[in-house]
């Protein structure tokens, strides 16, 4: 019997689910800040998005959530929305012709993904912006928090291949 | 793989993104305008921040009225602490009074600043990634809101409109780098430069640098705002906890800001007070 594809609906859950933890994070409801480690859980959400639907869906809802940041961030300009759509294409990308969709490669994308994210985010904002104390910032928030962001691919991962999997989703 | 970046697909999202990024730097950089696609989305996202915010206040103002008792039996304990401190060490009369003669001119130049415009407003998103804490205000340009616009609450100034859309702005708090406030001492007069760092926020706190080698700043000195420029004069910004010297000998005070910015919620916005300059020293 055929199996139908709900692809659509694929789509629209993934887009709800970005939508529902930005507002989570943003208006402070869902407050899961350790000391000075604050998650960002779009990000391994993304990597699980776009190990599962590939380069150019993870492209599109990568851009789709940088800009969604993008409304609240402050001083950063668009930085999100490039660095969001890097993740997106690239994890897709290595996905397709390079790594196993299996939750290990997660991991390892998990916590590439993030230390790329808060690392370049480093850089740009406080080191080249000349701030004092750029380095302490680095080890006390920045290395803490990608690693805190990371460790959230685990549920998503199988949540996400749950999903895709009751919608006939094929990618 | 190569297959995907020759595709004329990827060439187009390639433009797209690239144009879309030119066009936000450019409208950041010319007038601190949100980007196009932020605004865009913002319009339909803001009212969903705003019903979040208010159900996240709701559960929060919950949860402090059942702790409510705890923290009334704490706060007991620990304000009879305080009074046989109080009691027990000297008290300076006139200092005592100077300070509460302080807050009445206050209390009057707030009562008195007819000249003053305002906007309420009402914190609906944070960026919880940033150690400055900015945030983003329920008002925008349609609401009369311009960049530069300070923002206060009732016991004091919280920071400036850096960012401004149709229906939202995002502010930059006194506790980050960006902000640059001219100030100065209530009780000596020394002046200086209101502009936080990462060490200094992280605890919360703000600093007044480019205080003169022979300032007698102390701690508990309130210092206010000098005026004449983005920021009207005589706004509280918080109370002197520790002065140092940093790394270029320079003499700084951190300050504990008279504004809880963990806790805002209700704003103001002056958008327009009497000798109101933007950033290009021109009078609005």
């Amino acid at each position: 019997m055929k199996q139908i594809k709900h692809t659509s609906l694929f789509y629209t859950i993934v887009a709800v689910a970005i939508i529902l933890f930005y507002l989570l994070d943003s208006t402070e409801i869902l407050t899961l800040k350790i000391g000075t480690a604050h998650p960002i859980l779009l990000i391994p959400l993304l990597v699980s998005v776009s190990m599962t639907a590939r380069e150019w869906v993870g492209l599109v809802f990568g851009c789709f959530t940088g800009i969604l940041l993008d409304i609240t961030a402050a001083d950063t300009y668009c930085f999100n929305l490039v660095a969001f759509a890097l993740i997106g294409c690239v994890c897709g990308l290595l996905c397709s012709y390079f790594v196993n969709d299996n939750i290990y490669s997660a991991l390892v994308l998990s916590v590439c993904s993030s230390l790329a994210y808060f690392t370049v985010k480093w850089l740009v904002f406080f080191v080249f912006d000349g701030n004092a104390d750029a380095l302490q910032f680095f080890v006390n928030h920045s290395l803490l928090s990608a690693i805190y962001t990371s460790l959230f691919i685990v549920p998503f991962y199988y949540a996400i291949h749950f999903i895709s999997k009751k919608t006939n989703y094929i990618s | 793989m190569r297959y995907f970046f020759r595709s004329r697909r990827f060439k187009i999202a390639a433009t797209i993104l690239a144009t879309l990024i030119i066009i936000s730097i450019i409208a950041r950089i010319v007038g601190g305008i949100i980007s196009p696609q932020s605004s865009i989305l913002g319009s339909f996202i803001v009212p969903f921040q705003s019903a979040g915010r208010a159900v996240g206040n709701y559960f929060s103002d919950l949860a402090e009225k059942i702790d409510g008792n705890e923290k009334l039996t704490a706060e007991n304990k620990e304000l009879r602490d305080k009074v046989n401190e109080l009691t027990s060490s000297l008290i300076d009369y006139d200092k005592a009074k100077q300070e509460n003669e302080f807050l009445k001119q206050y209390l009057e130049i707030k009562d008195n600043n007819t000249d003053y415009q305002f906007e309420e407003a009402l914190l609906i998103a944070r960026d919880t990634d940033d150690p400055f804490g900015s945030f983003t205000l329920n008002k925008g340009s349609l609401h009369g809101v311009s960049l530069y616009d300070p923002v206060i609450e009732a016991s004091g100034l919280v920071g400036y409109i850096s960012q401004v859309g149709a229906s939202y702005s995002k502010v930059t708090t006194i506790l980050s780098p960006d902000i640059s406030v001219a100030a100065f001492d209530r009780r000596t007069g020394d002046a200086g430069i209101i502009k936080g760092t990462v060490k200094s926020a992280e605890g919360g706190n703000t600093r007044i640098g480019n205080l003169s080698r022979s300032c007698t700043v102390a701690i508990g000195d309130y210092i206010v705002t000098s005026g004449g420029g983005v920021f009207p004069e005589g706004m509280l910004i918080g109370t002197v906890t520790e002065i140092g010297t940093d790394y270029n000998s320079a003499i700084y005070a951190d300050l504990t800001p008279a504004v809880n910015l963990d806790e805002l919620r209700d704003m103001m916005i002056i958008t327009y007070f009497s000798g109101q300059q933007n950033l290009g020293g021109d009078k609005k």
